[in-house]
């Protein structure tokens, strides 16, 4: 009867185990796979009281990927999509005439739930700020609804099935 | 003297019986096989072009024509309620989509994610077959239809941003929070029907790929999505594996005899129902594989034929109501498919119209089911016949 008992609690140790391990695989997943859209913006921009101007011209190198590097020209914005939290930024200074490498900056970056509200400044990193995510001012929480909205591409009729070709 | 035990002769049958025998344990891929064999040149098609399309289509099906195997094993007949499976690995893939998780963690996560409701939908599943031993494979199916209104009141009015439903004596709506505008209809409320699922497309399949050419005079390059392959072998593995064990054991004592499993002290019922918990689970993650080769997602259609398509491959690899293998599995997913390829333009080049091939694998799918089950009838009468012979021994 005890090791019947024994063994019923072994079994019911290992499962919670189990079910721990994969919850917390759930979680690594999420961390290691979520993709964020990240704001990368070179217009003039004040941070903490100090402006900073827009470089003329950048090359920005994301993750040590030189051939995906993108060319970022004074009060340009544009959107990268990066997979995980943890990542390196290079921009490099480039000159307009020859495309000489003039200054080139490091930074780790870590992103979060926030990014989405954020952007990346160019001209505060390049000045080498402590501080260079300013507020994105194209992001609203609000979600538009339409709620008088007509249903759009549902089937008409739930019952006929579409022969998908698989 | 005691009685004399004299020794049986085993009767011995004619070579022309046993290859009767043989043609009509293997009638449905011997019939399949010369379908095939007229089709193909008139479809027209390369052998290049066929060989990549088979690859891609056992890569995309397998596992979940494998899922089938286990309730199979324990005498379950085929698990039409496998589109339970699949409807759990659905509502994995909008919440990782909705999350935006990509490549290969976004496919374990919503593997995991589809495991409870798989787990859920099969312990359910697997009680109501319970209650109607010896009609599973018709409970099976229409129990399908009835989670399959129940899923779909859940996508079409819980998930979104705003509920259609109130919680009573509250001011708050019942809701699955889903945000991307990507997935939600602009009502608030409902997911798309068509769902793009850019971040997860070819995630598995192009892990690890190989690409060769082949073909002397008129080469021609295949792509092989190796870790798909990779994923269905340890499956594979796991069910040879799986054979052996205990719960194997008994499943497949389950479906020789219940009555005698049950008085050797096995829990047949209790067993069954594991053996369709892990068939939808399984299914689950074969939808989630099948999606992720397709890039889109039919919320209200993909998972509609997975059941009957995967079934009918399987019964096409002949296999029967109480026996498969592996080998069925594979053999059955390349002739069905091949059927699936050549049948439009082999029959625009008879009656000129393509349309034909697209009524002719509805026709395939659901003939093949009918003929399978007349066809498993008639071969435990003849082999009841057989083995009365062989009992009786020479005249």
């Amino acid at each position: 009867m005890k090791s019947q008992q024994n063994v019923l609690k072994r079994r019911l140790a290992a499962r919670a185990v189990l079910a721990i391990c994969i919850v917390a695989l759930a979680f690594l997943m999420y961390n290691i796979g979520k993709e964020y859209d990240v704001v990368i913006d070179n217009e003039t921009v004040t941070v903490g009281g100090t402006e900073y101007a827009a470089v003329g011209y950048a090359a920005i190198v994301i993750d040590g990927d030189e051939n995906r590097a993108v060319d970022i020209w004074a009060d340009d914005r544009i959107i990268r999509k990066m997979v995980g939290a943890n990542h390196r930024l290079v921009v490099k200074v480039l000159n307009e005439d020859d495309d000489s490498v003039v200054k080139s900056v490091e930074r780790s970056l870590k992103l979060d739930f926030n990014t989405k509200a954020l952007m990346i400044s160019i001209p505060a990193l390049v000045s080498e700020s402590s501080n260079i995510l300013v507020s994105n001012p194209n992001y609203s929480e609000e979600i538009i609804v339409v709620p008088d909205a007509p249903s759009e591409v549902v089937p008409e009729s739930l019952e006929e099935g579409v022969f998908e070709v698989p | 003297m005691a009685g004399k035990v004299s020794a049986k002769l085993p009767i011995e049958f004619t070579v022309a019986e046993n290859i009767k025998h043989l043609l009509i344990s293997n009638s449905v891929p011997i019939i399949f096989l010369g379908l095939s064999a007229m089709a193909i040149p008139l479809s027209g098609f390369s052998a290049g072009y066929l060989i990549q399309e088979m690859l891609t289509r056992l890569a995309r099906n397998s596992f979940l024509v494998l899922s089938l195997l286990v309730p199979i094993m324990a005498g379950m007949g085929l698990n039409f309620g496998m589109v339970l499976g699949a409807m759990a690995g659905q509502i994995g893939l909008i919440c990782v989509t909705d999350w935006a998780v990509v490549g290969i963690p976004g496919l374990v996560l919503a593997s995991i994610i589809s495991m409870p409701i798989a787990a859920l939908l099969g312990f359910i599943c697997g009680n109501v077959l319970n209650r109607a031993k010896g009609r599973e494979m018709v409970t099976s199916y229409i129990l399908g239809f009835f989670i399959n209104g129940i899923y779909q009141f859940v996508v079409l009015y819980l998930f979104g941003v705003r509920g259609l439903l109130k919680i009573p004596f509250t001011d708050s709506y019942m809701r699955v929070p889903i945000t991307s505008p990507q997935l939600v209809l602009s009502r608030g409320y409902g997911i798309r029907n068509a769902i793009n699922l850019t971040g997860l497309r070819h995630a598995l399949d192009n892990a690890i790929h190989f690409q060769m050419t082949l073909g002397g005079e008129n080469p021609f390059m295949i792509s092989i999505p190796v870790s798909t392959f990779l994923v269905i072998g340890f499956f594979c593995l796991f069910i040879v594996w799986f054979r052996r064990t205990k719960l194997g054991q008994d499943m497949r004592a389950i479906g020789q005899d219940m009555a005698v499993a049950d008085s050797a002290g096995i829990a047949v019922e209790r067993t069954r129902v594991i053996a369709i918990v892990i068939s939808t689970m399984l299914a689950a993650f074969g939808q989630i594989i099948f999606l992720q080769n397709i890039g889109t997602m039919n919320t209200y259609n993909s998972h509609e034929q997975t059941g009957m398509f995967s079934i009918a491959a399987l019964l096409i690899g002949g296999a029967t109501v109480t026996k498969a293998s592996i080998g069925n599995v594979f053999v059955g997913v390349i002739l069905f498919h091949l059927m699936f390829v050549v049948s439009p333009m082999a029959g625009k080049e008879l009656i000129g119209q393509a349309q034909l091939g697209e009524y002719f694998r509805v026709f395939v799918s659901y003939g093949i089911i009918a003929v399978a089950l007349v066809l498993h009838a008639w071969k435990r009468y003849q082999d009841r016949e057989r083995s009365r012979r062989d009992l009786r021994g020479e005249a």
